[in-house]
């Protein structure tokens, strides 16, 4: 049996390679002038300039979109992390009058599309001027985050003993009390999970993007690419040194945190 | 447990819910009014009851966006989910395989636009890289308008959705896979079982819930798509790639029908909200069936 | 204790709303910050150096004063972009538009300026020639700062393949089939065609369909005064279809991007490419060797319309009747307009309207350009800049699919009625 074992890495090496092969040619025809990638789109370049990359780099104001990529994936994360642990404490922990149709009511938001209230959201967001400003992205991702990681939290804490927290409660810890040092600490596997949710779904986030964000310096990298791709659309060789250097940092960051990643996001689909 | 006030579980909840109500469940609502009215999205609204349901139920292009979304759902269980699976199955049968895992992953991590670009280019008619490669093999009678073509652009577009997510499918089967107990594995390996076979007639059925969900994500993330079909082909060749979620955004923004907008926004979430629960409930049955 | 812990939810709640809020209210236009606001769709390579040293000129006339110039993806900067921008938290102090119809709303949405004081009092009343402003006045005031007008469409065509195979510039649309029928037949491509976005082959048979049904009729159709199916329409769309019919257009046309086509002309793929006076710069930044020139749509013979029309359109800035900086803005325009960024404005192949770009030693073509524009017996409007884009996309689609082969005249503009008059 064992040896088969070729075999399979053959079709995986020929599957990975299929794979690859858009992204290693982006690379490589970043070295290359519009000539060359039009004229010999599958020849070697003729030499390495890594300079491209930072002219890429800095044309495009790269470090603007990546900055506020970060920072808006980053407090959006936070805020669903503490307001969503808080409520599936509430939800799993007490008692309490609506707590049935007050969860029914978050469930529901996990099967919504986008597209439900993506009309009627762009003209209260209008009307509150609540547009076009550094974190206006904020406030629907936090929306869109907080179904899925009440829902996970809440399965989280639901398979906690519920000795633990009588204990606690006996000892006269108030309700926050038990939130802080009885359940957060224990939640903290949750966290890498409901963090690569909230990331994944807001650091390529598009449609919102594209309609909330207008003014070049709170860009977000989608729509900040959007931009440089329509205005350096005819330098090839831009274009495609600027695509490559900006998912540098991305796959650099994947690959440090894969095993959390991964793991995080399975939890999550098999909760 | 009894919460030590009256008021604290609803404080609890307060931000969250906040949050949600705001962002999502508001503008809902905002959407299923301003479904019944005529407005482009400045002057007075004009009331007119369910005439944009039924223009919507008319509308030829509105219809066709649904049946290129179903195509693009069923492809895409084929090239992500089911590719993914086989993937895991090959990735999880030997030590080793890891860094293929790993590497299938990151185009998920791209933003669209690079990976729209990429693929336009490798699609481009003029001077793309299949034409490249088809008149490097002397064959350049086979080279078509890729995205320009009504056969193939909808396809096309199906085609890049897998190559980026089916490494997607491969991570979440590959964690499913690994919790399948070795004994089982081992027994059945003993008594002299293929291990393919031991894959579909073991393996895949022990992981059903991790496949249930994935095909539910696919199915509903398939019908929300948007940034690929909006920046690969913006909908055409003449409405040939538009799904009901470009076809929104071309109505409210570029026609300015806020109220013919929202009708087919309700008329979608309908579609995904009757999927979602006729899927839990069929779910729900068998899950009790195979309950022993 | 426990009211100890109801103010710590709270307080965590406070901040987390705080966070929210704080985000928002700091958005609105601050009229203290020494930033002026310009929004714009893209530009292009070669312009945006310009504009880099406008602006470097103007901070540095100005101390602590900036400008940010903030370009968008063109298709969404028409439809999505400007509209989110003026209802913004942080509305531009200016924006870049076409004169007519779509200005004209900005004027009634009172998103518009009356600038002809401003211009009065500044230097701007000198640089301009007085009939600078004629396009982008309404009732008697002016609205824009007209940076250029823009012939939207002619033909550019390749002087090497034209002398290759014998072939002058054609007098007539008929001269113009037969210059393709040779084409074809030493196998190139006619014209290059990059139709993804509808609004290429839009303005170019835009412009046609006015020559062969006369403008009066052009203009009652786009303004829904007659169906989109009226039979002048079917029988001008008949043209488009015969040029499908005979392959003379690019076959990847309504795939690729306006600048894919140019690309493609540029390369080679093509002899001819229908695009407006903007190529200027663009081959100058791309493709400075390749020896091109245009010449202005061919008669039709028998066309109902002025067979000599112009496809252009005025285009340039606005100035927000909301912003705190009307004064600033003026002035950072009053660096735009002088003599020493027209000056590189005519070097970089634009054809600015201020008096000193005739100083300059301004690029011929462009010069030609002006000059078609400036006789011209009749200016039609584009269907996109000129008309309600609702309407523009209904013709435009259906001449897409037309060029395309998807649809019969007939059929294309039955569905486009269809959907105009749907409500």
């Amino acid at each position: 049996m064992k040896k088969f074992s070729w075999v399979f890495h053959l079709l995986l090496s020929i599957y990975s390679l299929f794979f690859a092969a858009p992204l290693i040619w982006m690379a490589l025809s970043a070295f290359k002038g519009n000539d060359e990638i039009f004229d010999k789109p599958f020849s070697l370049p003729h030499s390495y300039n890594f300079k491209v990359f930072l002219d890429a780099w800095s044309v495009g104001g790269l470090s603007k979109y990546f900055i506020n990529s970060a920072l808006i994936t980053g407090i959006s994360a936070l805020v669903v992390l503490l307001s969503a642990s808080l409520a599936a404490f509430a939800f799993s922990r007490f008692d309490f009058k609506g707590s049935k149709q007050l969860l029914m009511l978050f469930m529901i938001g996990l099967l919504l599309p986008i597209q439900s209230y993506f009309i009627s959201q762009n003209k209260l967001f209008e009307y509150l001027h609540l547009k076009d400003h550094k974190l206006s992205l904020v406030i629907p991702y936090v929306g869109l985050g907080i179904p899925l990681a009440t829902w996970l939290f809440k399965a989280y804490l639901d398979s906690l003993p519920k000795e633990l927290f009588e204990a606690a409660r006996v000892d006269g810890g108030s309700d926050f009390a038990m939130y802080r040092y009885v359940a957060a600490p224990l939640l903290k596997p949750g966290i890498a999970t409901v963090a690569v949710f909230t990331a994944l779904g807001t650091w390529n986030e598009f449609l919102l993007a594209m309609i909330y964000i207008q003014n070049e310096s709170y860009k977000t990298i989608p729509i900040g690419l959007l931009t440089f791709s329509s205005r350096y659309s005819t330098d090839y060789q831009l274009l495609f040194a600027a695509l490559t250097v900006i998912t540098i940092p991305m796959i650099i960051i994947y690959i440090a945190f894969n095993r959390q990643i991964v793991a995080g996001l399975t939890e999550g689909s098999l909760k | 447990m009894k919460p030590s006030s009256r008021w604290t579980p609803y404080l609890f909840i307060a931000p969250a819910l906040f949050f949600f109500a705001f962002a999502v469940l508001l503008p809902m609502v905002g959407t299923v009014f301003a479904s019944f009215f005529q407005w482009d999205g400045f002057h007075e609204p004009i009331f007119v009851g369910f005439r944009n349901y039924g223009r919507a139920l008319q509308d030829t292009i509105f219809l066709q966006s649904f049946w290129h979304v179903g195509i693009y759902v069923i492809a895409t269980i084929f090239l992500e989910v089911a590719i993914g699976l086989i993937l895991a199955g090959i990735v999880t049968s030997r030590k080793g395989f890891n860094s293929y895992r790993i590497a299938l992953f990151i185009p998920v991590l791209l933003p669209t636009v690079v990976i729209s670009v990429l693929w336009r280019f490798v699609f481009n008619a003029d001077f793309g890289l299949i034409k490249g490669f088809l008149d490097a093999i002397g064959k350049p009678e086979w080279n078509h308008v890729w995205l320009g073509d009504k056969r193939f652009a909808l396809l096309a577009i199906c085609f890049v959705s897998g190559w980026i997510y089916a490494g997607f499918y491969l991570a979440i089967f590959y964690a499913g896979l690994q919790r399948v107990p070795k004994e089982i594995t081992e027994a059945a390996a003993i008594d002299g079982a293929k291990s393919w076979k031991i894959f579909w007639k073991i393996k895949v059925p022990m992981i059903r819930r991790v496949w249930e969900v994935s095909l539910l994500i696919c199915i509903t993330g398939g019908i929300q798509g948007f940034d690929l079909f909006y920046i690969m082909t913006n909908g055409g060749p003449y409405y040939a790639t538009e799904v009901p979620t470009t076809y929104m955004v071309r109505s409210v923004f570029r026609d300015g029908e806020v109220g013919f907008g929202s009708s087919l926004a309700v008329i979608v979430t309908s579609a995904v909200l009757i999927i979602g629960f006729v899927y839990s409930k069929v779910r729900a049955k068998s899950a009790e069936a195979v309950e022993y | 204790m426990q009211k100890n812990m109801l103010k710590k939810i709270a307080l965590g709640a406070a901040l987390i709303l705080g966070a929210t809020t704080l985000a928002s209210c700091g958005g609105s236009s601050n009229s203290a910050d020494k930033v002026i606001r310009i929004a714009a769709g893209n530009v292009g390579e070669g312009a945006q150096k310009v504009w880099d040293a406008a602006i470097a000129k103007f901070s540095a006339e100005n101390p602590g004063w900036t400008v940010e110039f903030n370009t968008q993806d063109d298709d969404i900067y028409e439809t999505v972009g400007l509209e989110n921008l003026l209802s913004g938290g942080n509305p531009p102090d200016a924006y870049f538009e076409w004169a007519g119809s779509r200005t004209a709303m900005h004027v009634l949405d009172g998103e518009a300026a009356d600038i002809t004081k401003s211009i009065a009092d500044s230097s701007l009343k000198d640089l301009f020639p007085s009939t600078a402003f004629n396009t982008t006045t309404i009732d008697g005031k002016v609205y824009m700062l007209p940076t250029g007008s823009d012939v939207t469409n002619v033909i550019w065509y390749d002087k090497n393949v034209f002398t290759k195979n014998g072939l002058t510039v054609p007098k007539t649309w008929d001269e113009l089939m037969s210059i393709c029928a040779k084409l074809k037949s030493v196998k190139q491509t006619c014209f290059s065609v990059g139709n993804k976005d509808y609004w290429v082959a839009g303005n170019w048979f835009g412009h046609l369909y006015s020559r062969i049904i006369g403008e009066d009729l052009y203009h009652q159709i786009m303004s829904r005064e007659k169906p989109m199916n009226s039979p002048e329409l079917v029988k001008a769309f008949q043209t488009v279809a015969d040029l499908n019919k005979n392959g003379y257009i690019n076959a990847s046309a309504n795939t690729i991007a306006d600048q894919e086509a140019y690309t493609l002309f540029f390369k080679g793929g093509a002899a001819m490419l229908p695009i407006g006076s903007w190529l200027v710069g663009i081959a100058a930044e791309q493709a400075p060797k390749k020896n091109i020139d245009w010449f202005n749509l061919p008669a039709v013979t028998g066309g109902a319309g002025d067979q000599n029309s112009v496809l252009g359109v005025t285009t340039g800035y606005v100035v927000n009747a909301k912003s705190k900086k009307v004064d600033m803005t003026i002035k950072f325009f009053e660096v735009f307009f002088s003599d020493e960024i027209t000056a590189q404005w005519v070097a970089e192949g634009s054809a600015p309207l201020t008096k000193s770009a005739a100083n300059g030693t301004p690029n011929p073509t462009t010069v030609r350009l002006q000059a078609l524009l400036a006789n011209a017996s009749k200016l039609v409007a584009p269907p996109d800049t000129g008309y309600q884009l609702k309407i523009a996309d209904a013709l435009n689609v259906a001449t897409s699919e037309v060029m395309g082969g998807a649809k019969t005249p007939q059929d294309a503009l039955d569905a486009a009625e269809a959907k105009l008059a749907k409500k």
